[in-house]
């Protein structure tokens, strides 16, 4: 049952990176809250399978400044009913140097995890709702 | 006069009251202190911090659960000392406690009495089974605790370093987990953790 899950899970991921990007980015959005507009800090790439019955994912994070830029960022864990199936984890911080993709390897809390949500704070945000102030 | 500065008071009061009307009490006693963020990251210094236990509890759990979910029987492990070995004062059972509540919580491990509860595990043992004042039948009896069949044991150590602009702490932490009984280490992990601010 597991290893179907897990087969089902990265089709339907792997499907969303063979689409064209702005469909990609639409699927990720829908795995990622933004805390404020991060300016210079996105989640580029996501990833996800069950080993042993745990959710491990893997989140391409990516900094499209030239400077070293930090982030912060935790995950709502969600069971198959929807319910949070965690207690709010801790913030973690997470410094990206000019450029760089960095790829973090999340384990789920316990098997009652079957979904989540990546919450992620960029220490820099945009001015604006969207953009910059002009 | 007089009867007018008594209705400007007399305004000025009913203006306070409807005002005061208006405005919520909160259910505190007002002072200083403001509650935070307990989950927010702690910039305050570059010592060992709320935020790195937070993070090094919650890999090494993670990573135990993650190697308890691969057994084909939950485990049974009891913890045993994490080392300081830096040159700052860190309270390493906080950061086992949470180690071993998570993993409870995430339902892969279990545990069994570590030595620093035993004293009391042994005085509540003697006192239900030698005192004479329980009942027979409900009473535990001495001699049926299970052992743990896996020891978790580590330490902490930095190296710190200064300059005249800098001072950049590197913290790593490492954890094992041996078999008790073969004395094999079965797994192992570390988190690294490096803090600079100005000097």
């Amino acid at each position: 049952m597991s290893t179907i899950r897990s087969v089902l899970l990265s089709a339907v991921l792997g499907m969303a990176l063979a689409l064209a990007p702005p469909a990609l980015a639409q699927t990720i959005a829908s795995k990622v809250d933004y805390v404020g507009t991060s300016r210079y800090l996105t989640v580029s790439g996501l990833k996800a399978r069950e080993v042993n019955g745990l959710l491990n994912l893997y989140v391409e994070i990516t900094n499209s400044d030239n400077d070293d830029q930090e982030g912060y960022y935790r995950i709502d864990w969600v069971d198959d009913a929807g319910f949070p199936a965690w207690e709010e984890e801790a913030w973690k911080p997470i410094v990206l140097h000019g450029n760089q993709k960095r790829t973090l390897q999340i384990i789920a809390p316990s098997r009652k995890a079957q979904d989540f949500k990546i919450v992620f704070s960029g220490e820099r945000n945009w001015s604006g709702p969207t953009g910059p102030r002009e | 006069m007089k009867i007018a500065s008594v209705s400007k008071v007399a305004m000025a009061l009913s203006l306070a009251g409807l005002l005061t009307a208006c405005a919520n009490s909160r259910p505190t006693v007002d002072g200083d202190v403001h509650y935070g963020d307990a989950k927010a990251v702690e910039k305050v210094t570059n010592e060992f911090g709320s935020t790195d236990l937070q993070s090094i509890a919650e890999t090494m759990a993670r990573s135990l659960a993650q190697t308890g979910a691969g057994m084909r029987t939950k485990p049974l492990v009891t913890i045993a000392e994490v080392k300081n070995k830096t040159s700052e004062y860190i309270d390493t059972r906080a950061i086992t406690d949470t180690i071993r509540t998570q993993l409870l919580k995430s339902g892969t491990m279990r545990f069994a009495t570590d030595i620093a509860s035993m004293q009391n595990q042994t005085d509540e043992l003697t006192r239900q089974s030698s005192s004479g004042l329980y009942k027979g039948s409900t009473a535990a009896k001495i001699g049926k605790m299970e052992g743990a069949q896996y020891r978790i044991e580590g330490s902490i150590s930095s190296i710190v370093k200064r300059n005249s602009d800098v001072k950049d702490v590197y913290y790593k932490f490492s954890l094992m987990m041996t078999n008790v009984e073969a004395g094999t280490i079965e797994w192992a992990d570390e988190k690294e953790i490096r803090k600079t601010s100005p000097r």
